[in-house]
């Protein structure tokens, strides 16, 4: 069963179909705005026509590689292809500004692979037993997990504690624009009911990074700035660099497969959560943010392990752990195959052929964008004064075609020019994209944990695993403050 | 950045924290308080709002520097570059993605551009990114885009 699964997906058409979602896939990553869901929903039609194996192959190429493609503009333009690199860009850009475009791209390329084969060896030897424990995790432990996630938020704050702080809760105020979720009353609207429905990931994402940047930008004297100096060999990073991003990429892969498995939580929280532990067991922490390689493997490989720690739930318990993994189920669901704990004895051979397809799905992204580096580093040799409109547009249009309507054109302007004006107010933007979103996360699942335990939200410390998640995340913040402490200190030393 | 700016900018973290505070107290019946819509901005805002008494009183512990600080001063293509964005995203409704995206092509080039300006490649790169892509995104990627006065 299991080897005639592994060799289904090796036919010429199925491997044709892998191959062309993870490429159209690397596209939509690619351009900031389109994601891998849209790109799934636009093909999962064609999917219904092809035999279940060939189908499964082509949206699992897409969600592969539109995943990955995100680090593509994250590194080169500095503006995430997809939510989930948003933390590519903190090192990744000043990387590209740095002349290491190449390095920074070669890194996300191999450790992306990394942590996309990481989470398919999970996936294929450990489905069963980790969708086990999952499911013992409810409100209250999301909850914690979630308080958890935003002491990142300490240690990505900068040299202000309070800045980064303010910074957050401007985050997590932004999120709560909308439908509350819990009694569904309007809440923020500003008077503009268009906001009913909150303002999208992908409009805070283009208006922080593109338009604030690029107002920023076209002010300076980047404009100006001569054509990009690169070299590439091999993958752009020696082997010295590699062995010494190893501990990095092992805990980001963790970190990526568990919060993938978590449904709910995301690639955007595992590539933060990873980034900020990158940072805090780092030896030297003040350079994240300034354009090393840590900060970029720990980001793209967290988000591609999450890719296959969400089809864990999915495909043992038949809950989606995220938007692609539900449209998959869906698509599974047209082809016949309903996806939860029988699905292991009902369908085996199809359950290997995933596995499969999704372990050639990263060889194929590995493979495909590694041979692209050349060509990707090109973009930094097109002058400011072509890139920023044609990237202006590009936004518009990733906007609009987000919910399909001009207001969030309009909303991403706004964004971008407020993420402009607390830039001038020395304000950091990875505080308030950590509280936008952590924020409707934490508020939601204190709701149903409050309903739920009727008020009793004493359970938070009671139950074992949601207290070993506050407790953890009291042990991390102590222990930011004391790095930080024990930083000046150090300063103060040597300035004496 | 310097003290004035920080103060400034403290300050305005205060009052849009107070008053959105304000806000939301007005809205919370005590009956609700945990799960009300309004209990989480609340907290938030609150929070907020101590924060930016905190960065205030730095802001005034800061030792005093003279001149304006080099972050502060705006030059006129970063305000052109904010406007002109601003305009192309008011008129993709009613004038439509590729008129409006042609023009703010052009007119963006304009004021980025150094040196002689190349008409002839400021026309194609603005045909490439308003009716090309137009055109590209309604037949590959079904996203219609505007299509304001122009019907095609």
């Amino acid at each position: 069963m299991a080897l005639d699964g592994l060799l289904s997906v090796f036919s010429p058409v199925v491997l044709f179909w892998n191959l062309f979602g993870t490429f159209v896939g690397i596209i939509f990553g690619a351009i900031p705005g389109l994601s891998a869901v849209m790109a799934m929903v636009l093909f999962m039609p064609i999917s219904f026509g092809l035999d279940v194996t060939s189908a499964i192959s082509l949206l699992l190429g897409l969600y592969v590689g539109g995943i990955s493609g995100g680090m593509i503009s994250a590194i080169l333009l500095k503006i995430p292809g997809t939510p989930s690199s948003m933390t590519t860009v903190f090192d990744g850009g000043p990387m590209a500004e740095n002349g290491e475009a190449s390095k920074a791209l070669g890194a996300g390329v191999f450790f992306s692979f990394l942590g996309g084969l990481a989470s398919a060896v999970f996936l294929m030897f450990l489905a069963q037993p980790l969708a086990r424990i999952a499911i013992h995790f409810g409100p209250f432990e999301y909850c914690s997990i979630t308080i958890m996630s935003l002491t990142i938020i300490a240690s990505l704050a900068g040299k202000s504690m309070i800045d980064g702080l303010i910074s957050g809760c401007i985050g997590i105020l932004i999120s709560f624009i909308g439908t509350a979720p819990i009694g569904g009353q309007m809440r923020l609207l500003l008077g503009q009911r268009k906001l009913m429905s909150g303002v999208s990931t992908v409009a805070l994402l283009l208006g922080m990074f593109a338009i604030a940047e690029i107002v920023s930008a076209s002010g300076s004297g980047e404009i100006k700035a001569e054509k990009a100096k690169y070299t590439l060999r091999g993958l752009g990073f020696s082997f010295k660099e590699f062995v010494s991003q190893i501990k990095n990429a092992v805990l980001s892969s963790l970190i990526g497969i568990i919060i993938g498995i978590l449904p709910g939580l995301g690639g955007n929280t595992s590539s933060l959560l990873a980034y900020s532990v990158a940072k805090e067991t780092s030896s030297y922490p003040e350079k994240f943010g300034t354009g090393i390689i840590d900060g970029v493997v720990a980001s793209e490989t967290a988000n591609n392990a999450n890719t296959g720690g969400a089809m864990i739930p999915m495909l043992a318990l038949g809950i989606p752990g995220n938007t692609p993994t539900a449209l998959l189920i869906a698509a599974l669901t047209v082809q016949g195959v309903n996806c939860g704990p029988l699905v292991f004895e009902k369908h085996g051979t199809l359950v290997y052929a995933i596995f499969a397809a999704f372990t050639l799905a990263n060889i194929f992204m590995f493979f495909l964008e590694w041979r692209s580096l050349k060509l990707f580093v090109r973009v930094l040799d097109v002058p400011k004064y072509i890139l920023y409109p044609v990237i202006i547009c590009m936004c518009f249009i990733g906007a609009f075609s987000n919910r399909n309507r001009v207001f969030e054109v309009g909303l991403v302007f706004i964004i971008g020019m407020l993420t402009w004006v607390m830039k001038k107010f020395g304000l950091q933007l990875a505080p308030c994209i950590i509280g936008f979103i952590l924020g409707p996360m934490i508020e939601r699942n204190f709701a149903y944990a409050y309903s739920q335990s009727e008020g009793d939200m004493w359970q938070l410390v009671t139950r074992p695993i949601s207290c070993a998640f506050l407790v953890l995340a009291v042990v991390m913040v102590i222990y930011v403050i004391y790095k930080k402490v024990r930083r000046e200190k150090n300063v103060l030393a040597d300035d004496g | 950045m310097g003290r004035k700016e920080r103060i400034l900018s403290s300050l305005v973290v205060v009052a849009a924290a107070t008053a959105g505070l304000l806000f939301c107290l007005k809205q919370i019946k005590p009956t609700q308080l945990p799960v009300h819509p309004y209990t989480f901005p609340a907290i938030i805002l609150g929070l907020m709002d101590a924060l930016g008494v905190i960065r205030l009183v730095q802001g005034f512990l800061i030792r005093p520097e003279g001149g304006a600080s080099k972050s502060s001063r705006l030059s006129w293509k970063c305000l052109a570059t904010a406007v002109l964005i601003g305009l192309f995203a008011w008129a993709m409704k009613p004038v439509g993605y590729v008129i409006s995206s042609f023009v703010y092509i052009i007119a963006q080039m304009l004021v980025l551009w150094e040196g002689k300006k190349r008409w002839w490649l400021m026309l194609i790169i603005a045909f490439f990114g308003s009716v090309v892509i137009y055109l590209m995104f309604r037949n590959l990627f079904n996203v219609m885009l505007p299509q304001g006065i122009l019907k095609f």
